[in-house]
């Protein structure tokens, strides 16, 4: 019983991290609960031989991305489309235009955060969960490093290159955004 | 160095710098911000994840229970024990040559430790 407790309270410290970050590596709230629930369980199995909290969250980043590399190849079999995360109507709360802000420059920022989400889904998956990791997560290089087994460096210059291709194409996006008005006018 | 001695060549390769500079920012800024899930994970939760940990021991105890237990590896060490002692008495019956006693001390230390090791383990499973 005592072990069930600890785990509920492992659960409970970590759940918000677990949600968040796989949020941000699949681009959807799309099934999030229920590949929540796979990395707690996967966790759950493994915790027996863990010592130490920071070994502990290492793993359960690691779990979280092997949890969503699965999610990817299961979407890219079915063939089915990501749903974008700024689609997704839970979002609307979040494109509302704020009543300090000016209403065009809010529109604007949205879909700045449209792209960037947008081309973050379409960097390589470890491009991806480097960027996801280092940024959003704050993880160092060496937590990176051993949550994806892979040398600091690495996981640097897959930082480096995944920054420089998601800069270039949410740019090219821009750019093309810009470009379009003058093509429907010609 | 003051403003105005810079071209403009030199003016926009600024703004230019700046530019990307600001874009970069932005970029990282977004890739920084922390999404709000607190509405998306269930208040109960971590309540109901520590429950299916139970269920899944007992289903993996009732897929273990299902499947019969052989033994046939340890009957297989219990008739080689029994082959090394018919050994072992026949080489202690041969020749008081070295060779021989050599063998047969081998064939014994094999028989004893391999009995020790039979006998640990038949009390361990009961």
């Amino acid at each position: 019983m005592a072990t069930d407790l600890s785990f509920e309270q492992v659960v409970r410290e970590n759940q918000t991290m677990v949600f968040r970050t796989l949020y941000r590596l699949t681009g959807s709230r799309e099934h999030i609960e229920d590949l929540a629930q796979e990395v707690f369980l996967r966790l759950y199995k493994a915790l027996p031989n863990f010592r130490g909290e920071s070994l502990v969250t290492t793993y359960l980043y690691r779990i979280v991305v092997n949890v969503a590399q699965n999610e990817w190849k299961r979407r890219k079999r079915s063939d089915r489309p990501l749903v974008s995360i700024s689609d997704e109507t839970s979002m609307l709360e979040d494109r509302l235009v704020h009543p300090d802000r000016n209403a065009e420059e809010m529109l604007e920022e949205a879909e700045f955060r449209t792209q960037v989400e947008e081309q973050l889904q379409e960097l390589s998956a470890v491009e991806r969960t480097v960027l996801v990791l280092y940024h959003q997560e704050e993880r160092s290089y060496e937590q990176i490093a051993a949550a994806l087994n892979m040398p600091v460096g690495t996981i640097r210059t897959h930082l480096h290159r995944g920054r420089k291709k998601l800069r270039e194409r949410v740019a090219a996006v821009a750019t093309e955004g810009r470009r379009a008005p003058c093509m429907v006018k010609i | 160095m003051h403003g105005e001695d810079l071209t403009q060549e030199e003016l926009e390769a600024l703004l230019r710098v700046e530019t990307e500079r600001a874009f970069d920012a932005r970029i990282i800024a977004e890739l920084e911000r922390v999404p709000d899930l607190t509405a998306a994970i269930p208040e109960d939760f971590a309540a109901k994840v520590a429950a299916q940990v139970p269920a899944k021991k007992v289903q993996s105890a009732r897929t273990f229970a299902a499947v019969r237990t052989t033994h046939y590896g340890q009957f297989a060490m219990w008739a080689g024990l029994a082959v090394l002692l018919v050994l072992t008495v026949f080489a202690s019956r041969g020749s008081l040559s070295v060779v021989s006693m050599t063998v047969e001390a081998l064939l014994f230390m094999e028989f004893a430790a391999i009995a020790v090791w039979l006998a640990l383990r038949s009390w361990r499973e009961g």
